[in-house]
């Protein structure tokens, strides 16, 4: 295990192992954390697991996690790293098994108090129309010729079939499409498990969440993003479900094969990676890039069918859902960073990471620009959730990236042990949270007590200067699998 | 002859401990274990009416057990079946054929992603076999 003499304080949230800290180690690990959040961060191997990501061949300026990292498999979750292109791997394991596991936020025009009334009949209404669970299957049972579209297409066959409004792409990561894609380098395996999946939620940490806005931080910003206090809102967290995790199997394995013809020592066979230039590091990033598409519709096809239970049970007075933005926590992609003091491209991997591009980004959308691209961070279930914006600090220290959630410090099975069911839904009772959930045992696993705090996640990036704090939403009602 | 297994905590993750008398046995616990992880108790007294065959080839035992597995939950999933045995009809420290029996459900308890090669271990012990292998849930 890692100890905390190890470290070294660069800055008020920022720590350092240095890389000669280890012999294999080509670039410092760095960690965004309070005294606080570094302490529990100590207490498993996320960063054995950190510095084993700075060895990897091309890595540039440091191996970054941020204050919600935990133990992962082979990569740290919670953590980026920027590859070069020539030079630099890909790494499946660097991007996580939920390819484009992400979370999106609809904005209502309904207030808590107007929706107050039908929140039970909304939530048993969601529940119903957004299918959860493991094994059930979605609304389409797509043909392949149709799956490759999507997979190809990503939100632009939402568009086409319906399932989508003009306006929503504007407002998704990529808009929705990363273009890089080739359904080719899906296998058939992978196509079978996602087939029946599309607008499927899934189970585990995945859920629907109505919530409103408690608290703003940032007025005018907020104005921007079309916040305003006691709205209700509405928060998607899913991703490529079984294709994404098929993608990524097929592809570690191939890598593992690989290994030895590019001369790749690995101190961990979960790092399995190639080179982004040779054939198999090119045909993985263009898969995931297909399973990210898939991802992007999957939550385009769950937006839509919120967006009819929504009017199923407010009617017309429900008013519009608009998308307020779309985020990836992972994925990689290849984009235009200062890399000592030089404009380059490089391939940011993010697991268990955002984007958070600042102000003036040409990637954010217009209407956003002047105040940074949206960060949605989904807390655990019955705490908070925060939006924040992308600030000047993430291009310069990590790559354009901040946290992704409240990062998990209990294992499900120590949940299990520590949270009483019943006494779980009496608590979220208590504080006015509908619960939906197809599985007590997915409950219980997903408690607030096996999360670490939000609240401090998220100021840990914000006093670091990467993302700023905007709004606070609080749960009401609660859609899981 | 016999096999055990056990599921440990991990961070996110849950990790599966299995050991066993024979290599054979040890795929069979290995079945047993990712049951167990799906749908507890989802094979007990039932009569197993599906087949499938397997057939697979790894560069060496641990990658063999690793991708074995991976191919158990991709047929689970595909198949909406839970797999509860495993008959092996040949095995080699690389290669493996054999039919897996199990029986078909309507879903399943938790949502396995992957079998994870990270920290994938087959040991040899002088009174059998042991393994250890992380599943992300």
């Amino acid at each position: 295990m890692v100890r905390q003499e190890q470290l070294q304080q660069i800055g008020p949230v920022v720590w350092e192992i240095p890389p000669t800290a280890r012999p294999d180690m080509r670039v410092p690990a760095r960690i965004y954390a309070s005294e606080e959040l570094l302490e529990q961060i100590l207490r498993d191997r996320s960063l054995e697991q950190l510095m084993n990501v700075a060895t990897l061949p091309g890595i540039q300026q440091a191996a970054i996690v941020m204050p919600d990292v935990h133990e992962g498999y082979g990569f740290p979750i919670g953590g980026i790293a920027a590859m070069d292109l020539e030079e630099g791997i890909i790494s499946p394991g660097g991007i996580g098994y939920d390819i484009n596991c992400g979370v999106r936020l609809l904005t209502s025009e309904l207030s808590l108090q107007e929706v107050q009334p039908r929140l039970e009949q909304l939530a048993k209404a969601l529940y119903k129309a957004v299918p959860s669970g493991v094994g059930r299957g979605g609304p389409l049972k797509l043909s392949v010729r149709q799956l490759d579209r999507v997979l190809e297409y990503g939100v632009q066959w939402a568009l086409q079939e319906g399932y989508a409004e003009e306006a929503d792409v504007d407002f998704i990561e990529s808009g929705g499409r990363i273009p890089e894609a080739d359904a080719d380098a899906v296998s058939r395996e992978a196509k079978e498990r996602g087939r029946d999946q599309l607008g499927t939620m899934g189970a585990g940490n995945h859920f629907v969440e109505v919530g409103y806005v408690d608290k703003l931080f940032d007025e005018a910003v907020a104005r921007t993003l079309g916040l305003r206090l006691h709205q209700i809102v509405v928060l998607i967290h899913t991703g490529s479900r079984g294709l994404g995790h098929q993608v990524a199997t097929d592809y570690i394995r191939t890598m593992l094969a690989a290994l030895p013809r590019y001369g790749i020592r690995l101190p961990d066979r979960e790092l399995a990676c190639a080179p982004l230039s040779s054939p198999e590091g090119q045909r993985y990033f263009r898969a995931m890039c297909a399973a990210a598409n898939f991802a992007w519709a999957n939550r385009q096809l769950i937006t839509w069918e919120i967006r009819q239970a929504w009017r199923e049970v407010l009617g017309e007075a429900g008013g519009k859902l608009r998308v307020l933005y779309d985020v990836a926590h992972n994925i990689a992609k290849i984009e235009q960073h200062t890399v000592q003091g030089h404009m380059r491209r490089v391939l940011v991997h993010r697991k268990g990471a955002t984007r958070a591009f600042p102000p003036g980004h040409p990637e954010t959308p217009r209407v956003y620009r002047e105040v940074g691209q949206p960060v949605l961070i989904p807390g655990s279930m019955g705490t908070a959730s925060y939006v924040l914006v992308g600030a000047p600090g993430s291009m310069e220290q990590t790559f354009g990236s901040t946290c992704h959630g409240a990062g998990r410090q209990m294992s499900r099975h120590a949940a299990k042990r520590t949270v009483n069911p019943d006494r779980l839904r009496m608590e979220l009772q208590q504080q006015g949270i509908v619960v939906q959930a197809g599985s007590v045992r997915g409950l219980v696993e997903e408690a607030p007590v096996a999360y670490k705090d939000v609240g401090a996640v998220v100021q840990v990036v914000h006093t670091a200067g990467i993302a700023r704090m905007v709004a606070r939403l609080r749960p009401v009602a609660v859609i899981k699998g | 002859m016999g096999f055990s297994y056990e599921l440990r905590p991990h961070t996110a993750d849950i990790r599966i401990s299995l050991r066993a008398d024979t290599f054979p046995e040890l795929f069979q616990a290995a079945v047993a274990a990712l049951a167990d992880i799906l749908l507890p108790e989802g094979c007990q007294g039932k009569r197993l009416a599906l087949h499938r065959r397997v057939a697979l080839s790894a560069p060496d035992s641990t990658a063999l057990l690793v991708d074995f597995l991976s191919e158990v939950l991709w047929q689970s999933q595909v198949r909406k079946a839970l797999f509860c045995r495993f008959r092996v009809h040949s095995l080699a420290e690389s290669t493996l054929q054999g039919v897996l029996s199990g029986i078909r459900v309507q879903g399943f308890q938790q949502d396995v992603k992957a079998i994870t090669y990270h920290e994938a271990r087959v040991d040899r012990l002088p009174s059998g076999y042991w393994a250890s292998l992380v599943v992300d849930v």
